[in-house]
């Protein structure tokens, strides 16, 4: 029962954060056709932010980095995606990468290659079914999903998130009801990637601050939104729990190198076998008889 | 209303339109024929700045139409309907509608008495209609949208008669309101019912414009430009 309670315990805290930063990277794609590759160097300039300005409150200090990401993103979107669109989506991903080694090449030159670390604002732990549990793990696995919730709250149920989810769809037909396509993708760009930021800054102070830190988890926020119906907004949430729970299966079973080299080989066969990712559909032959009515 | 002069537009390395020359009135039904490949579709396109424009200018009211910025064009109540009917098929249909709905303005025609269909099926997600119900979903929100200017491309396509008759009411009635009406057709027969004017293009220009009453008296100006041959 114990070891159940840790296994959930941990797999909520990575589903909490593989989510928000899934969720972002999938909306980034659906709406602008971007791989972003540099989604996990934005979850490390969310952790240096909190490093950088330890004298602000902490709480203070969260809604900085999110000021920082929001800014940081649009000028990105700004200066660089806006003139690559049209040249399609291996122009986009070279220039992530781009940015990715700049944002990490930035970090080395200013806070250096040792690892930096951020104190945790909350102490202590608490009782949960028996198992003492970090208070602020806990706090920042449900602010995650509470946070991941609120986005997908919006963009399912009011009407900005109609207008979205509709220049998703169909841009082109989208803007001729009047929904501008550059505020949809400057807007979508900077939520997404603001999300990575947060999932940063809100895991500081249990990461240890490297400039290349984000490297890692770009690939497993990828699988969380590959393992999804392609195009889909809340799908990359419900990735990004399989990510966590095989993720953290692996590493109950294994060693951490183990466990992580059965991961990314998992990651392979998939992208190998759905380069378009997975549909969790029904078959056409069980849905067909109710269709066809005109 | 509608004013286009001198107009080039295409694609890449396609030019379809070629020194082009159109005007639509207030409350005026204009049919736009031709072959295919005739340079129809690229025409309502440009208007909206979904192609590109190599010379000319369109102008709304006398307002130069910027390019490439459909939205601001859909903002001031001028629409399109293209060829595919554009609808959102991960939205329903509901969402569909209340997306081309325009705040301040309420089309004369009330498109859920006309589309009864629309209402019944209010729920069931766009992409799940047939291609006539998708038709009449795509008209629906062309009404609702367009306070100034209506484009509607393949009007007649996939529409059973009785909804095509209303289709044609609706239509009317909405140019009555002072709409300008621009729809693009195969044939003449339809055109030719209930257009005020009929405007024929042959290889990306206007051969042949006329009123609907001069050429119900003489079709076979129109015919002779429409056979295959």
């Amino acid at each position: 029962m114990e070891s159940l309670v840790t296994f959930g315990l941990a797999v909520l805290h990575l589903f909490g954060f593989y989510a928000l930063l899934a969720v972002g990277l999938g909306l980034v794609f659906g709406q602008l056709g971007v791989v972003n590759v540099a989604h996990g160097e934005f979850v490390m300039v969310g952790a240096y932010v909190m490093y950088a300005l330890d004298a602000v409150p902490f709480v203070l200090r969260l809604a900085l980095a999110v000021g920082v990401g929001l800014v940081l993103s649009l000028l990105a979107e700004w200066t660089i995606l806006r003139k690559l669109y049209s040249r399609g989506m291996l122009a986009t991903l070279l220039a992530m990468w781009g940015l990715a080694i700049v944002l990490r090449q930035v970090a080395e030159a200013v806070f250096g290659a040792t690892p930096r670390s951020v104190p945790f604002p909350v102490q202590g732990s608490v009782d949960v079914l028996g198992v003492r549990y970090p208070t602020y793990r806990l706090l920042v696995a449900v602010v995650s999903l509470l946070v991941v919730g609120a986005v997908l709250l919006v963009i399912y149920r009011t009407s900005l998130g109609l207008k979205l989810r509709a220049s998703i769809e169909n841009r082109d037909m989208a803007a001729v009801l009047g929904i501008s396509p550059r505020v949809m993708i400057a807007g979508t760009f900077a939520v997404g990637t603001t999300l990575a930021v947060l999932a940063g800054a809100l895991n500081s102070p249990t990461l240890g601050l490297t400039p290349g830190l984000g490297v890692a988890f770009l690939a497993p926020a990828f699988f969380a939104v590959l393992m999804v119906r392609p195009g889909s907004i809340a799908g990359p949430a419900v990735g990004a729990l399989l990510v966590a729970l095989l993720s953290s299966l692996l590493r109950t079973y294994f060693t951490e190198t183990v466990a992580d080299l059965v991961f990314f080989a998992a990651l392979v066969v998939l992208i190998a076998v759905r380069p378009a990712g997975l549909s969790w559909r029904l078959p056409s032959w069980l849905t067909r008889s109710s269709e066809r009515v005109a | 209303m509608l004013e286009v002069q001198g107009l080039h537009a295409g694609y890449r390395d396609a030019r379809v339109v070629n020194g082009l020359d159109l005007r639509v009135e207030p409350g005026e039904i204009v049919a736009l024929l031709g072959r295919n490949g005739v340079g129809k579709t690229t025409l309502l396109k440009s208007l909206f700045g979904l192609c590109s424009v190599f010379a000319g200018e369109i102008r709304v009211d006398g307002t130069p139409v910027p390019g490439g910025r459909p939205e601001l064009l859909a903002r001031s109540g001028c629409t399109l309907m293209p060829d595919d009917r554009g609808v959102f098929p991960g939205l329903t249909v509901e969402q569909n509608l209340r997306l081309a709905a325009r705040r301040g303005y309420r089309p004369v025609v009330d498109v859920r008495a006309v589309y009864p269909l629309l209402s019944e099926r209010a729920d069931q997600l766009a992409g799940t209609l047939s291609g006539g119900q998708k038709q009449q979903l795509g008209l629906a929100r062309a009404v609702l949208a367009g306070s100034r200017l209506i484009a509607i491309d393949e009007f007649s396509q996939g529409l059973q008669p009785s909804v095509l008759e209303a289709s044609v009411e609706a239509v009317r009635t909405v140019a009555r309101s002072g709409v300008a009406v621009l729809v693009v057709e195969q044939g003449p027969e339809i055109p030719l019912r209930f257009c005020d004017r009929i405007v024929v293009m042959v290889k990306g220009g206007i051969v042949l414009d006329a009123t609907a009453e001069d050429l119900r008296a003489d079709p076979s100006r129109l015919t002779d430009l429409l056979v295959v041959g």
